[in-house]
């Protein structure tokens, strides 16, 4: 049992690509928390995200016998969730996901939802700030958010997430940048809040 | 720090991390991890105990399901084929085709009633004493009227077909004391009081589906007492009467006999034994038709298991 939950994701991979579905198990509890918060940010709709969730997972037993060691796993995974969300939001109508110049937005920041610094009943707690960060990474745009979730939640590199995306690995650097200031500055207004009530 | 990660704030991520802990539901845990198993064709593991007793489960249900609906069903409705396969069983083996055609009302009257009597042990204790006595009622039917003297014999035949030379039932519930008992008066009853109450009720009448619908419910008991001589009233009905209009069940009551036969064959000598048994009686018939059966059981080999003052004897 230590040997498996010692396994690279890969070995685990093929190995249930080969007929062990106690592999699978592990690799599933690995991932499942990443993969389900990466769809339900996207979508923000938890009945979605679980459907959508479902529908990953059973592609991915599906193709199994598909997956070639040389990928790294969270890399085909996340790809396969990714394509799922924008699959979803093709057939919804919206349009996400388009590649822009995250340089040239400089007015990302304005968009994002206002601080709650004024609100007389609110309280800076950490569910405060959770819900206010949550906000913030709904708030950001497509490509942005996009790019945020699977560096944190997939714990993809620039690379890998430049690969999955289909832009250059500058682009994906730009989009963190702009995301990672942005959810920044929420947390320095957040935290300023939480002087204030406790000063 | 990373060059990849130079653009992370650790501040944020610790956030982000405190943040977002959803998790998928347990349900959807399950689903998916059980469709993984599917695929690749093992069960998933919290199905495998009740599946291990799944079919034990079954098997026990239709089991219960099976006596309850049999405890349940009326009489009326078990099939006489059911029962007559029984009555082969413990039944002895007929020594002549005489005794397969004597045998004939008696497994009509194992018939008739077993369509009414629910316990087929019924049935079973019933035809040993047909089957004892039937002999001696046939030839006693044969001759026409029955004389004094063919009746004072009779109990001795009907003694003689129960020694152990001649095979009968191992149960003694089932055989021979009653059934010897029984059959003297059967015999007697069949010339004397051949229309007794008893007989005429066990008498089958023309239509057998008849008299299944319309014998009364304690026929069983008082068949199980009086059943020898009312084998010997139907043996003896069934010679006097070979136009009998039940040809279908006196043809199987005949197989029935004949499947006993086979089943339990006697062995040379004492079929041998037995053919010279019946030529010093003064039955040739009988004997000649004894012979007849041995030679068609043993074909080529039968004259030269035969001795001399047998081979020569033709059929």
């Amino acid at each position: 049992m230590r040997e498996r939950a010692d396994s690279s994701d890969e070995h685990l991979m093929l190995a249930y690509a080969a007929g062990d579905a106690a592999a699978f198990d592990t690799l599933y509890a690995r991932h499942k928390g990443g993969v389900y918060r990466y769809l339900l940010r996207q979508c923000r709709d938890a009945g979605i995200a679980e459907q959508l969730f479902q529908d990953v997972w059973m592609n991915l037993i599906r193709v199994r016998s598909s997956y070639q060691p040389s990928a790294k796993f969270t890399t085909w995974l996340y790809t396969l969730a990714h394509n799922r969300m924008i699959d979803h939001h093709r057939a919804s109508g919206r349009v996400m996901l388009v590649s822009t110049d995250d340089e040239n937005h400089a007015d990302v920041v304005a968009a994002l939802p206002a601080s709650r610094h004024n609100e007389p009943e609110s309280r800076a707690s950490n569910r405060e700030l959770g819900a206010r960060l949550k906000d913030a990474v709904a708030a950001l745009p497509a490509a942005q958010r996009d790019a945020f979730l699977l560096q944190q939640e997939g714990g993809l590199t620039l690379e890998e997430i430049a690969a999955l995306t289909g832009v250059g690995a500058e682009t994906v650097k730009s989009r963190l940048r702009y995301a990672t200031n942005k959810l920044r500055a929420e947390l320095a207004d957040l935290s300023s809040q939480l002087r204030e009530d406790t000063g | 720090m990373n060059p990849a990660n130079k653009h992370r704030d650790p501040d944020v991520d610790a956030a982000w991390r405190a943040a977002s802990r959803d998790q998928p539901p347990p349900a959807l845990d399950a689903a998916i991890t059980a469709a993984a198993r599917r695929a690749v064709g093992a069960g998933p593991q919290r199905l495998d105990a009740p599946r291990a007793w799944w079919p034990v489960a079954a098997a026990a249900v239709v089991a219960v399901v099976a006596i309850g609906i049999v405890e349940m069903t009326p009489p009326d409705q078990i099939a006489p084929t059911e029962i007559s396969p029984a009555a082969p069983q413990a039944t002895p083996p007929a020594e002549t085709a005489r005794d397969q055609r004597a045998a004939a009302p008696a497994a009509v009257l194992q018939l008739t009633p077993s369509r009414r009597i629910e316990a087929p042990r019924m049935v079973e204790r019933a035809a040993p004493p047909i089957r004892a006595d039937a002999p001696a009622a046939a030839t006693e039917a044969t001759g026409g009227t029955a004389s004094e003297a063919t009746r004072q014999r009779e109990p001795a035949a009907a003694r003689e077909a129960a020694k152990p030379g001649i095979p009968f039932p191992a149960s003694p519930s089932d055989a021979s004391p009653a059934m010897n008992a029984a059959a003297a008066p059967g015999a007697d009853r069949l010339t004397t009081a051949p229309t007794s109450p008893k007989a005429r009720q066990q008498t089958p009448p023309s239509n057998a589906g008849a008299s299944a619908q319309q014998a009364p419910a304690p026929f069983a008991e008082d068949e199980r007492k009086t059943s020898p001589a009312a084998a010997g009233a139907l043996a003896a009905h069934r010679e006097a009467a070979p136009s009998n209009p039940q040809p279908a069940l006196a043809k199987r009551a005949q197989d029935s006999a004949a499947v006993s036969d086979e089943a339990q064959p006697r062995t040379v000598d004492e079929w041998i034994r037995l053919i010279r048994r019946l030529k010093a009686e003064g039955r040739n018939d009988l004997a000649a038709k004894e012979l007849a059966a041995f030679r068609t059981r043993y074909q080529e080999r039968a004259e030269a298991l035969l001795p001399a003052d047998l081979r020569d004897a033709k059929p």
